[in-house]
């Protein structure tokens, strides 16, 4: 294609990616960049219906012309990146130090909330991803078994989980595992021990966030799958078989390397999902237990301080772990791709 | 509190924090209930509120005086961790995620003898339109419960009152003040007693309001209106779990939570 009508081609696209990707990520990042003014205080007495009290209050003219000298706050530069709230080093230092075994340091860290999040978001994202495409490839293998007339229903019945709006799935399962419902008292007879509670452990909370994960993704590996199945073409399974090769070697050694593609695919599509994991942990209640950088930006909007500069470093910074996690994946694509004839 | 289940283990009603505890041991040890209390313990904002009513209780105060520098970290916040604990440990396993309803749920199921809740839910609990009528009879609401050495009761008072906007032309501001007012007449209070607690003329207290109104008589303080309270309220929900789950130590919870207030309220601009 020549380079001119590619460029009118692509035009389109490129507007759409600066509009809607471009800028707000380079204005969440511009943000990230700065902390809120000084806020001007003083002291006032205010009475309310239980009596009048000194108070401190922000004066809002004096803080309103701050803000307007500068709109976007005061230029912090990388300060919001090494706080306490993000990267952490010098509390990381300190922790340090002052520990007395490496365990004991771990779980000093594990105050610290990007470090918190960070060791549940990649657990999570190298848990689950493995595993749906596991779970998924094996329905989808079982599906593609079935007698005709059965597969209809069954695809339907397999899609289900993806289509509940991830909220309601998890306050669901939520309602389930508590230990006056059905999974969480069938659990507790089961063991034998009136105290055991899903929600109280956080070991058990990980693992349940974890099911719950596999649980809502495993349609999607299974769907893309099944699809990729319907197109493995005979030839090869009837050689293979005339060889003697079992169902097993079958599947190893055609249809697996045939649906390898996809695989790369729903890779990239779960490390990303994955790592942006959120509802389960709102819908579950999880956050004494586990937290995610997404819900840690969540949780830096909301409450009556916003904090902005805050969320923003920990967007820009998922955004970074989104990178890292994807690098691998696209090279080896790539590299195929490069290999495959140019 | 549940008078039905105070009386079958043969205990008064409970007026301070040490009333509470032993009133919840003698039910456990009676075998009447494994996990007597509930509360609004959910981690995040909710436990943090839990904290704040128990600590003014302590007679403590969340800054040094006149400034944003936090001041938890002293005795008044370790009495205020270990009562937490000590509450906590007589509840349900699943307390960390116990919110408002989920407590007024279990207490409706007639599976909790004393709550520490918020006053606002007495009048739903009374209606009795999803509670058995015997939990309804059984219902008492009380004081928040003093802390020994202190007089206020360990809860925070929360109202609602009318603003009107600086920038509102005077004809809309007096028109709305006239609306507001024409709201409160003594008439309409005293036709809507049992909808809210009035603070005004013609209110006559009715069994739902008889918890708040003896707190607020008793000089409970109202929630602390200070700007970087809220900063302070979000350091506290991120970081109580780990000290009830044993992970960190109440020293080292509350030096966290110090941490995490003083590095957002820098951000905020309250603190250099």
């Amino acid at each position: 294609m020549k380079h001119r009508t590619f460029f009118w081609f692509i035009l389109p696209s490129l507007i759409a990616m600066i509009l809607f990707i471009a800028l707000p990520v380079g204005s969440v990042f511009v943000q990230s960049l700065h902390v809120e003014h000084e806020q001007v205080l003083r002291t006032v007495e205010n009475c309310g219906p239980f009596g009048c009290t000194e108070e401190t209050v922000i004066d809002r003219a004096a803080t309103e012309e701050l803000r307007a000298a500068q709109p976007l706050g005061r230029f912090a530069g990388l300060s919001n990146y090494t706080d306490r709230n993000h990267l952490a080093f010098s509390e990381l230092g300190v922790m340090w130090e002052r520990s007395d075994s490496f365990a004991d340091f771990t779980r000093r860290a594990m105050t610290l909330p990007f470090w918190r999040a960070m060791a549940f978001t990649l657990t999570f994202t190298f848990v689950v991803t493995p595993l749906v495409l596991l779970l998924g490839l094996a329905i989808a293998l079982g599906v593609n078994a079935l007698p005709r007339a059965f597969r209809g229903p069954t695809i339907f019945v397999s899609l289900l989980p993806m289509i509940v709006t991830p909220l309601i799935g998890s306050l669901i399962l939520f309602w389930m595992v508590d230990s006056r419902g059905v999974l969480g008292a069938a659990l507790q007879t089961l063991m034998n021990d009136p105290n055991l509670s899903l929600k109280a452990s956080p070991t058990l909370t990980w693992i349940m966030l974890m099911v719950y994960g596999v649980w809502s993704s495993a349609p999607f590996a299974f769907i893309v799958f099944y699809a990729g199945l319907q197109t493995v073409p005979e030839e090869p399974l009837e050689a293979a078989m005339i060889d003697g090769a079992s169902r097993w070697q079958r599947i190893r050694y055609v249809v697996i390397p045939h649906l390898m593609p996809l695989a790369v695919f729903i890779t990239l599509m779960q490390l990303m999902d994955n790592f942006r994991v959120f509802e389960p942990i709102v819908g579950f209640q999880a956050q004494a237990n586990a937290t995610s950088l997404s819900y840690n930006i969540f949780n830096y909007l909301r409450g009556d301080a916003a904090q902005f500069g805050a969320a923003a470093t920990t967007s820009m910074l998922t955004i970074l772990g989104v990178v890292v996690l994807l690098t691998p994946v696209l090279m080896r694509t790539w590299r195929d791709f490069n290999r495959k004839g140019h | 509190m549940s008078c039905f289940i105070l009386e079958q283990a043969g205990i008064d009603a409970p007026e301070t924090l040490a009333d509470v505890l032993a009133a919840a041991e003698t039910i456990r040890d009676a075998g009447i209930m494994q996990h007597p209390v509930a509360m609004v313990s959910g981690a995040g904002w909710n436990l943090a509120q839990e904290f704040v009513n128990l600590y003014l209780g302590h007679g403590g105060s969340f800054f040094e005086p006149g400034s944003a520098a936090p001041a938890i970290n002293n005795d008044a916040g370790l009495a205020t961790l270990e009562a937490l604990k000590a509450l906590t440990s007589f509840s349900n396993p699943d307390y960390l995620t116990f919110d408002s309803n989920s407590i007024q749920a279990l207490w409706e199921a007639g599976e909790v003898a004393l709550m520490l809740h918020w006053g606002s839910r007495g009048a739903g609990i009374l209606s009795g339109d999803n509670a058995a009528p015997e939990i309804v009879e059984a219902t008492v609401l009380a004081a928040a419960p003093t802390v020994e050495g202190q007089s206020r009761p360990a809860t925070t008072l929360w109202w609602d009152g009318f603003t009107i906007a600086a920038n509102t032309s005077d004809a809309d501001a007096e028109a709305s003040f006239l609306a507001m007012l024409n709201g409160i007449t003594p008439e309409r209070v005293a036709a809507n007693s049992e909808l809210a607690v009035w603070l005004g003329e013609g209110y006559q207290p009715t069994p739902a309001s008889a918890g708040v109104i003896a707190s607020a008589e008793g000089g409970a303080a109202p929630y602390p209106m200070t700007p970087y309270m809220g900063l302070m309220h979000t350091a506290l929900g991120d970081n109580l779990a780990g000290f009830l789950q044993g992970t960190a130590s109440a020293e080292e919870t509350l030096e966290t939570i110090e941490a995490a207030y003083v590095t957002a309220a820098r951000a905020q601009g309250f603190l250099n």
